[in-house]
C-alpha cells in the first residue's frame, strides 16, 4: 500500500491532507519512540536524538560537536577500525550529526535479519560504550582546527560566525559550534567521556524510525538501540533569547571580489505563536525564486546572485536572516534598496495576490516534505525533539491555509524589527557604512 | 566476529536489489523519454535533459550552455518573464536547473498530476525562447555574480580550475562551465540564440519521469506536447581526444587565502563511454574494476585512506578518492588530500602513492573485496529512496550515450569483479604519464 495514496483518495479537496501514520511507541526506560511503516524498500533508518547539541558546550565551545564527531569510531571492545569493517560488512551505514540545540546518531540498514541484527548490535555498543580512542580524538581535534583556518578565508562562514555571536551574546546560541583556536585546544578526552556520560542518556534520548518494518520490530529495534543506556538526567533547558533594543552594524574588512551581506534578528522557537503568519509571511518575502526580495535584487536589478529571507525555528528563538552577496562596487547600493524592500514589507504587508501563491506553494508542495524515508525521518526528528503534537504535518496545511494578509502584516509589525537588526557586512574597506 | 560469519553475510546480488521497472519511449521527433513508477507518494520528478554542456564549448564562449540555462527561465513566445516559475509555485512545485560538463539538465517536482503541465511548460521553452537584450544583460550580471561568488572568491574552487586547465591540454574537460571571466563578459545575444537554435531540439534531448504514474499515460502527454517540435539537424560534435602526455605534470598554487595546505592527483583513465571492441580500447570489466578500486580506497569508513592514511596515526587530515566512470569523454581518478601538522606535500604524496603500489603489487583480499561488494548493493537499494537521484541516475546515463539500463546491471558487472581484475586495473592505468600533481599552498615552499 502506499504511504499517501489512500488517504488522498478520501479527500477531494486540492490540499491534500494526508499525511503519515506516526505512531508514538515507548522503551522500556520510557524513551520516547517516533515510528513510521515504510514498507516499500526493504531498508529502515533508525536515530536516536540527544538534547546534546552545541547548545551544551557551556564552558567548552566545540566540545559537542568533537563528541559528535567521534561517535560511532569504535567501542570499549573493539578498535575503530575493526567496527568499521565489521558494520560496512553489514552493509549498514553510521552517521552522527550535531545541530545547535541536538545530536543524532544515525543507522541505515537493510531489513533482513541476518544484516540487521549484527549491525543494531554493533551500533548499539557503540552509542553506549565508544571508545573515544586518544589517538581519534587528536585527529578530529586537529581537523576542526583545520577547517577553522579554513573559515578564515570564506567570506559566507565569517559573516555567519560573526552574525551569531551578536545575535545572541551570552547565550549558547552565540558560542561557535566549531570552537575556537583557544576552546579545541583546551579540549581533553575527559571532557569528551563527560560529555556523553552526561548526555547521551535515556532521559534526554529520542528514538526516531522509518522503514519497512512492524510495530513490534520497530520497538524491538528501539529496544536494542538504547535499551542500555543509562537513566540519566535531561539536559537543562535552553534560556530564552532577550529581545534586542540598539541597531549595530559590523563591518569587517576582507580582500574579495563581493561584499557578504547579512541582516538578522532573533526569531521564533518551534512554539512560537506567531509561527504561520511568520513563516507563510516570509515565504512572500525572499524564501522563492518568485519572492519580493528574489525579484527586487535579483530579477531586476542583477545584484546578487542568491539573495533569501528565512526563519530557523529552534527550541528556543532561532535566527531571522536575511543574505545576499554583491559585487563590493554595489554595496551602498543594495543595503539601501534590501532596507527598503524589507520597511515597506513590515508596513504594507503581502498584497492578495502574493499570499494566495505562497500559500498555494506551501499546501500544493506539502507531498514533497514528506516524500522520501529519509525526509520523514528529519520531520520526525523535528516533532519528537520538540514536543509538537503528533498530528503536526497533518495540521500543516489547514494552518496555512487560514493565514490571513492581515495576520501576515500584524506579525511582522510586532516581531521583525529592521531599526533593532543586526547588520553584519563582510568585504573590503572602501564601503565602510 | 569469526571471519567466516562475515563472508557469509555477503548478498546474493541480483536476488535482493531487484531494481525498479522502467519504461523508454523514442517519440517519432527522437525525443527519448524514460519513466520509472515510485508510488510511495503521489508526486513526481519530472527532469528534462539536453546533451550540450560545458564540454560542447569552445575559446571564447565557454560558459554559454550555463548562461542559456539561466535565460530559459525567462520570456518565451507564450509566456511572459516570470510565468514559468510563478505557475510551478502556485501549484506546489519546485524547480530548477544544473549544468555540467556534459549536459544541462531542468527539473520539477511536484503532484503527479502536474506532469502535464510540466510537459506543456517544458515543451514551450524548448522550441519558444525569446532573448531580450535587457533581461540578457541582466543575467549576465547575475552570472558575473555567481562566479564571483562561486569560484573568485572561494580559493579551494579557483585553484581547482586551474588544476583542470592545467591537466587537460586538448580536452574540453580543461574549461570551466560556469565560463572563463572574460568570455561572460563579452557574451554576445546572438551567440547565445545560436547555442540554443543548435542544441535545444527534441532529438537532443531526453525526458525523464520518476514517480506516482503510469508510462502509457505519459507517453500520450509527451506525443501531444514535445512530440509537436520538429526535429533538427543537430550540429556535428567534432571529437577533441586529449593529446597523449609525455611525463608527469606537475603545478604549485600559491594562494595566501588557502589557509591549509592540501594534494590533488589527478590521473586520466578510461570510462564506460571508452568502451569498444577498437584496439586500445577497455574492456568493459576494466571499468567495474576501477570503480571497486575507488570503493578499496574510499567507500567508507572501512577503506583503505581513512585507515590507512588519517586514522591510526596517519600523515592526513582527509583523504580521499574518486573516479568519474560514465563522462562523455576520457575523465580522471582523482586523489585529494590534507596533510596532518608537520607533514609535507611530498610527504602525503608519498603516502598515496604508496597506496596506489600497493594495490599494484598485491590484489585486495577476499574478506575485504566482499565488504565492498556488500556496500555497492546496500547502497542500491538506499538509493531507491530518492526519486530525483533515481531520475539523476537514467538522465545523466542517456546524456553521455550510455544506456540507462546500465544502472541496472551495475551491482551484477561489480560483483562479477576479481581480486586479479583490481590489481590488472591498478597495474594498467596509474603510471606518472597520465598524471597532473598539484601542490596547494598559502605560501612559496622555502626549500
Amino acid at each position: 500500500m502506499t504511504r499517501l495514496l489512500l488517504l488522498c483518495a478520501l479527500l477531494t479537496s486540492l490540499a491534500c491532507h494526508a499525511h503519515p501514520d506516526i505512531q508514538r511507541l515507548e522503551t522500556k526506560a520510557g524513551v520516547p519512540v517516533l515510528f513510521v511503516a515504510a514498507p516499500e524498500i526493504p531498508m529502515f533508518i533508525a536515530r536516536v536524538v540527544f538534547a546534546a547539541g552545541s547548545a551544551q558546550d557551556g564552558e567548552r565551545p566545540g566540545l559537542a560537536t568533537l563528541t559528535g564527531a567521534l561517535m560511532g569510531e569504535g567501542t570499549v571492545r573493539l578498535g575503530t577500525d575493526d567496527l568499521h569493517a565489521r558494520l560496512e560488512a553489514t552493509g549498514a551505514r553510521l552517521n552522527t550529526g550535531v545541530e545547535r540545540d541536538l545530536a543524532w546518531f544515525s543507522l541505515k540498514s537493510l531489513t533482513r535479519r541476518k544484516y540487521a541484527e549484527p549491525a543494531l548490535a554493533l551500533a548499539s555498543e557503540a552509542l553506549v560504550q565508544p571508545r573515544f580512542d586518544a589517538t581519534d580524538f587528536k585527529l578530529v581535534q586537529a581537523q576542526m582546527q583545520a577547517s577553522l583556518k579554513q573559515q578564515e578565508s570564506a567570506p559566507a562562514a565569517l559573516a555567519a560566525l560573526a552574525m551569531e555571536s551578536l545575535l545572541y551574546p551570552g547565550h549558547p546560541y552565540g558560542q561557535p559550534a566549531g570552537g575556537t583556536e583557544v576552546s579545541l585546544a583546551a579540549l581533553r578526552r575527559e571532557h569528551v567521556q563527560d560529555f556523553h556520560r552526561r548526555f547521551y542518556v535515556a532521559a534526554n534520548a529520542l528514538v526516531v524510525l522509518v522503514g519497512d518494518l512492524s510495530q513490534t520490530e520497530a520497538l524491538r529495534i528501539a529496544e536494542s538501540l538504547v535499551g542500555k543506556l543509562p537513566p540519566g538526567t535531561r539536559a537543562p533547558k535552553i534560556p530564552e533569547v532577550p529581545a534586542r533594543s540598539e541597531p549595530l552594524v559590523h563591518h569587517i574588512p576582507f580582500q574579495s571580489a563581493q561584499t557578504h551581506l547579512s541582516l538578522a534578528q532573533p526569531g521564533i522557537s518551534r512554539h512560537d505563536p506567531d509561527y504561520f503568519p511568520l513563516v507563510v509571511g516570509n515565504h512572500v518575502l525572499g524564501a522563492t525564486a518568485v519572492s519580493l526580495l528574489f525579484q527586487e535584487i535579483r530579477e531586476k536589478r542583477g545584484l546578487s546572485y542568491s539573495v533569501s529571507s528565512h526563519f530557523s525555528p529552534m527550541a528556543v528563538a532561532g535566527p531571522f536572516e536575511i543574505s545576499l552577496q554583491t559585487d563590493q562596487a554595489n554595496t551602498a547600493k543594495v543595503r539601501k534598496i534590501l532596507r527598503e524592500t524589507v520597511a515597506r514589507y513590515i508596513a504594507e504587508g503581502p498584497d492578495e495576490a502574493a499570499l494566495v501563491a505562497a500559500r498555494d506553494n506551501l499546501i500544493g508542495g506539502f507531498p514533497l516534505r514528506i516524500d522520501t524515508n529519509r525526509k520523514l525521518t528529519d520531520y520526525l526528528t523535528m516533532i519528537g525533539f520538540h514536543d509538537l503534537p503528533l498530528d503536526w504535518l497533518d495540521r500543516y496545511p489547514e494552518a496555512v491555509a487560514k493565514v490571513s494578509a492581515q495576520e501576515v502584516r500584524d506579525a511582522f509589525q510586532r516581531r521583525i524589527r529592521l531599526d533593532t537588526m543586526v547588520e553584519v557586512l563582510v568585504g573590503p574597506v572602501a564601503q565602510e557604512p | 566476529m569469526p571471519l567466516l560469519l562475515l563472508l557469509m553475510i555477503v548478498l546474493s546480488a541480483s536476488a535482493y536489489a531487484a531494481p525498479p521497472a522502467a519504461t523508454e519511449y523514442k517519440l517519432s521527433n527522437g525525443l527519448r523519454l524514460i519513466v520509472q513508477e515510485d508510488h510511495r507518494a503521489p508526486v513526481a520528478v519530472v527532469q528534462v535533459w539536453y546533451r550540450v554542456g560545458g564540454s560542447h564549448e569552445h575559446d571564447g564562449i565557454t560558459g554559454i550552455s550555463h548562461v542559456l540555462e539561466h535565460l530559459m527561465f525567462k520570456r518565451t513566445r507564450h509566456l511572459a518573464t516570470g510565468e514559468f516559475s510563478r505557475r510551478v509555485a502556485e501549484r506546489g512545485g519546485t524547480e530548477n536547473a544544473f549544468t555540467a560538463p556534459d549536459y544541462t539538465a531542468y527539473f520539477q517536482q511536484w503532484a503527479a498530476s502536474n506532469v502535464a503541465e510540466s510537459f506543456r511548460l517544458e515543451a514551450e521553452r524548448m522550441q519558444h525562447l525569446l532573448l531580450d537584450p535587457e533581461e540578457v544583460a541582466n543575467e549576465l550580471k547575475v552570472i558575473r555574480e555567481e562566479r564571483r561568488l562561486r569560484t573568485d572568491d572561494d580559493p579551494g574552487a579557483a585553484a581547482f580550475e586551474q588544476i583542470l586547465a592545467a591537466t587537460w591540454q586538448t580536452s574540453p574537460y580543461r574549461q570551466p562551465v560556469i565560463g572563463w571571466a572574460a568570455d561572460i563578459e563579452q557574451m554576445q545575444l546572438e551567440e547565445i540564440r545560436d547555442w540554443y537554435v543548435r542544441h535545444y531540439a527534441p532529438n537532443n534531448a531526453a525526458v525523464v519521469v520518476v514517480g506516482d504514474v503510469k508510462p502509457e499515460a505519459l507517453r500520450t502527454l509527451a506525443e501531444e506536447t514535445f512530440g509537436k517540435i520538429p526535429a533538427r539537424a543537430l550540429p556535428l560534435a567534432k571529437a577533441r581526444p586529449e593529446v597523449p602526455q609525455q611525463g608527469l605534470k606537475r603545478l604549485e598554487i600559491i594562494d595566501p587565502r588557502l589557509r591549509v595546505p592540501s594534494l590533488m592527483m589527478n590521473y586520466k583513465v578510461p570510462g564506460l563511454t571508452q568502451v569498444g571492441p577498437g584496439e586500445g580500447a577497455p574492456a568493459e570489466w576494466e571499468i567495474y574494476a576501477l570503480e571497486v578500486l575507488a570503493a578499496l580506497l574510499d567507500g567508507g569508513a572501512s577503506a583503505r585512506l581513512p585507515r590507512a592514511l588519517v586514522r591510526n596515526g596517519g600523515p592526513a587530515l582527509s583523504a580521499s578518492a574518486s573516479y568519474a566512470a560514465s563522462s562523455r569523454l576520457m575523465d580522471l581518478f582523482c586523489f585529494e588530500g590534507i596533510p596532518r601538522e608537520g607533514v609535507s606535500l611530498a610527504q602525503l604524496e608519498k603516502a598515496f602513492r604508496a597506496q596506489i603500489a600497493r594495490v599494484q603489487e598485491s590484489p585486495p583480499d577476499a574478506q575485504e573485496l566482499a565488504r565492498i561488494k556488500t556496500g555497492v548493493i546496500a547502497e542500491s537499494i538506499y538509493q531507491r529512496d530518492s526519486p530525483f537521484g533515481q531520475a539523476m541516475l537514467i538522465g545523466s546515463l542517456i546524456a553521455v550515450g550510455l544506456d540507462w539500463r546500465l544502472k541496472d546491471t551495475y551491482v551484477d558487472d561489480i560483483d562479477a569483479i576479481t581480486p586479479a581484475q583490481v590489481q590488472a586495473v591498478a597495474r594498467k592505468y596509474f603510471h606518472d604519464d597520465v598524471a597532473t600533481i598539484a601542490w596547494l599552498m598559502p605560501e612559496a615552499r622555502h626549500d
